[in-house]
């Protein structure tokens, strides 16, 4: 599995609005739809069920990098996407430093294989602090994009 | 990685270093996802004289490093390898295993791991 196999690429943000938690996470949400997902959807009950995660602990995992998450029926497949922070975002993170990249997974109900999958392509890219200072600097959707592309070449 | 038997750790509270390597298997449905990961670093933390070690098949990872926990995509069932090593290590890995042999986490209960789990001394310096 590849960030490109299950990151939405019309819903990437290179530049997030929001800086809050909740607002990184609703603002997020609000992309995919606009992207065609979740369709007759309530999106509020999507942003609880990310933030009631985010309740028993932060998915802030250090380096600049979170990944807010979770399962819900409205997903019949892996997807997500990323969004980029300018100024940074308080979120908790196991280092305590403020967040600058998100990715964003909304998982089916029955598929925590596949979720697993992700969060270890998660971490095998963005482990490298040259590739987020790569997705920082970038500002639009097509460069973060080509971006995830270019790492599917050389890994 | 050096052996503790030929290098060993300086003593705390009295206690002698030692490397334990306890094989565990993963119980939770969702298997071992980011936030037990989360749980078993600060964990590991905790004990800055020891050096903890996950492994699975030739993956062996720093347990100490969320990035690197992240790695392995464990799901249910799947038995790691934990290793200890340090002047607390029956202390940690008592913590550790119970993280990974936890089935559920939500209700912020964890269950212990069962009384054995072949629990293996492989060195005391």
């Amino acid at each position: 599995m590849r960030m490109s196999d299950f990151v939405v690429r019309e819903a990437i943000i290179p530049e997030l609005a929001a800086t809050s938690k909740e607002g990184v996470i609703r603002e997020l949400i609000e992309s995919l739809h606009k992207a065609g997902y979740f369709k007759g959807g309530d999106l509020e009950d999507l942003v609880k069920a990310v933030m009631k995660r985010e309740m028993l602990g932060s998915t802030g995992i250090g380096h600049g990098v979170a990944i807010p998450h979770t399962k819900h029926s409205f997903a019949d497949r892996l997807i997500g996407t990323v969004g980029i922070s300018r100024t940074g975002v308080a979120f908790d993170s196991l280092d305590g430093e403020p967040v600058y990249v998100f990715v964003l997974l909304i998982s089916p109900q029955d598929r925590p294989g596949d979720h697993l999958r992700a969060l270890e392509n998660v971490s095998r890219s963005l482990r490298d602090d040259n590739f987020v200072r790569s997705l920082r600097k970038a500002t639009t959707r097509e460069a973060i994009w080509n971006l995830l592309e270019d790492l599917n070449q050389t890994t | 990685m050096k052996d503790s038997r030929a290098t060993p750790l300086s003593n705390v509270s009295g206690m002698s270093s030692q490397r334990l390597t306890r094989r565990v298997a993963i119980a939770n449905p969702e298997g071992f996802h980011l936030r037990p990961q989360r749980m078993f670093v600060e964990c590991a933390r905790k004990y800055p004289n020891c050096t903890v070690t996950l492994s699975l098949n030739e993956k062996r990872v720093n347990g100490k490093d969320l990035f690197d926990l992240m790695l392995l995509s464990v799901n249910k069932g799947t038995e790691l390898t934990l290793e200890v090593t340090g002047p607390e290590a029956q202390a940690a890995i008592e913590e550790l295993a119970a993280i990974l042999a936890a089935e559920s986490l939500d209700d912020g209960t964890t269950e212990p791991p069962s009384a054995e789990k072949g629990l293996i001394p492989t060195g005391v310096a």
